[in-house]
């Protein structure tokens, strides 16, 4: 997919553990997993709120588009 | 009522065609041994006479019709029967793999498409061999249900990825 998460960066930058911050989100953490490895298919407005005020940062931050990656949204 | 996990009907229906796979086998073995001396130990005489079975006249002379058959058409009875005892025990087995899943609470997932799947396609093939329309119909509602199945494990894999 073109967006990539950065949470991973994000959080390594803010030195947050991960079971820490799901705890603090209100997630799983294999849900905040899946997230942060990049499998998640679709991102909760709601969720994208409580990281950016947990992590004190922009959602631009979390998310990067990248361009030439393979298409595969509304193909079917 | 429970239906999916533990003391519920998936987990009854487990373990009913757990006793039914079992019996089927026995079935099998003792249909092909006593099959195989009746058709073919011409001494053997009626299986009706003796007041062994309950039988009428009609059943009395399909047997005789039977036995006046020559050997060699006589034989493709064994064939017949073992296709039809091959489709029912396959799908004993696949019934007793998604009752196992659903026992688990695993419904909404690819391997019970596949295995819905195939219990139609066998469902149809013994409606075909025993030229039932009542099974060809119950094959064609799983092949559509297993569709829907299908539809519903795409969603739960978005609901399960949606975070």
């Amino acid at each position: 997919m073109s967006i990539i998460f950065r949470l991973d960066r994000v959080m390594a930058d803010r030195k947050v553990p991960l079971n820490e911050l799901a705890r603090r989100i209100g997630l799983t953490d294999s849900n905040l997993s899946i997230l942060k490895t990049g499998k998640a298919r679709a991102l909760r407005v709601s969720t994208l709120n409580a990281l950016c005020r947990e992590l004190g940062c922009q959602p631009g931050d979390l998310l990067e588009y990248v361009p030439g990656e393979p298409q595969e949204d509304f193909d079917d | 009522m429970k239906y999916f996990g533990t003391r519920s009907l998936s987990s009854f229906m487990h373990g009913l065609l757990t006793v039914v796979w079992y019996l089927a086998w026995a079935f099998a073995v003792l249909a092909i041994v006593l099959g195989t001396v009746i058709v073919f130990h011409e001494q053997f005489g009626s299986p009706f006479s003796g007041g062994m079975a309950d039988s009428s006249r009609a059943d009395i002379r399909d047997w005789e019709r039977f036995q006046s058959l020559p050997l060699g058409v006589r034989i493709l009875i064994l064939p017949y029967f073992g296709a039809v005892m091959t489709l029912v025990l396959m799908v004993l087995r696949k019934a007793r793999i998604l009752f196992s899943n659903f026992r688990s609470e695993v419904v909404f997932d690819p391997e019970n498409v596949r295995v819905i799947r195939q219990i139609s396609k066998l469902v149809i093939a013994m409606a075909v061999l025993t030229f039932s329309a009542g099974s060809f119909l119950t094959g064609v509602i799983l092949l559509l249900i297993c569709e829907i199945l299908a539809a519903g494990t795409v969603l739960q894999e978005e609901h399960d990825l949606t975070v």
